[in-house]
């Protein structure tokens, strides 16, 4: 990654690569192999934080905001209220099996984690927050997509308006 | 870490988007495949632009996943008015059901 980066940091960033990828797969299967849709809808969110990630690791950091807006603010939203809306599949009522313990406890060790990550200083997190402030792709994905994609980006944007007038016309009460 | 570990992520995410969207029979279940191949060549084309051998700054693969993403929100967006529309009209989201042009 960044060449000012130490030997005991590129092997946090594997370490860190392996999770995110392991969770990314078993995520993936989770869509596939859940019985429940609401459940395989909420593990293709999982995925979605993943892939934005990989971009993090990949020095997209645009990028990942954007699939972070797009895909899970979005997408991910119009799916669950799909899932809603058609209503023929078995809904069970999850907030009842919900245990308030069992979350409880979660959100505490996720405290207490982020206190000691912060405390003992293992991920040297503010060296890193300086090096990706300067590895940041913002500029010159706006210089390209004003200047060589200039006709992809008006297609696109009179692409989003039919869908949205479609989405529209079709949702419609006569 | 290098572009191969990347690679071969994507393409095991997407098989098993493609795997997903040939044999689920939840109209919504297959779109949610959908993206979830959609993702995968995100992530290839993240990785190719990262790991290329060229000395000037390319940015080209971003822009190709700006493009994608644009493109699978439209189609996200019409895909669910449908699906919306044959619930409405039939009482199923079954693709099995769905088979009036066979007929």
């Amino acid at each position: 990654m960044n060449s000012e980066l130490g030997i005991e940091n590129s092997m946090l960033i594997e370490i860190i690569f392996w999770i995110i990828s392991s969770v990314s797969i078993i995520s993936a299967l989770g869509v596939v192999l859940l019985q429940s849709v609401f459940r395989s809808a909420l593990s293709l969110i999982i995925c979605f934080i993943t892939i934005a990630a990989f971009f993090i690791l990949l020095n997209a950091e645009f990028l990942a905001a954007i699939q972070i807006l797009v895909y899970i603010g979005a997408i991910s939203v119009l799916l669950i209220f799909a899932i809603l809306f058609t209503r023929d599949i078995d809904i069970q009522n999850i907030s009842h099996k919900f245990s308030y313990l069992t979350a409880g406890l979660v959100a505490l060790f996720c405290l207490i984690s982020i206190y000691v990550f912060m405390n003992i200083d293992i991920l040297h997190i503010e060296k890193n927050l300086e090096s990706f402030a300067y590895g940041n792709s913002v500029n010159e994905i706006g210089q390209l997509l004003v200047s060589n994609f200039v006709l992809p980006f008006e297609v696109i944007s009179i692409l989003l308006l039919a869908a949205l007038i479609g989405a529209f016309v079709l949702i419609r009460e006569d | 870490m290098d572009l191969n570990n990347f690679l071969v992520i994507s393409a095991i995410l997407f098989s098993i988007g493609l795997y997903g969207a040939l044999t689920k029979k939840h109209l919504v279940v297959i779109f949610m495949c959908i993206e979830l191949m959609f993702n995968a060549v995100n992530l290839a084309l993240v990785g190719f632009s990262k790991y290329q051998n060229l000395t000037l700054v390319n940015l080209n693969g971003h822009i190709f996943v700006i493009f994608i993403i644009a493109v699978a929100a439209a189609e996200i967006a019409l895909g669910l008015a449908i699906v919306m529309s044959i619930y409405k009209n039939r009482d199923t989201i079954f693709v099995t059901d769905i088979d009036s042009l066979k007929k």
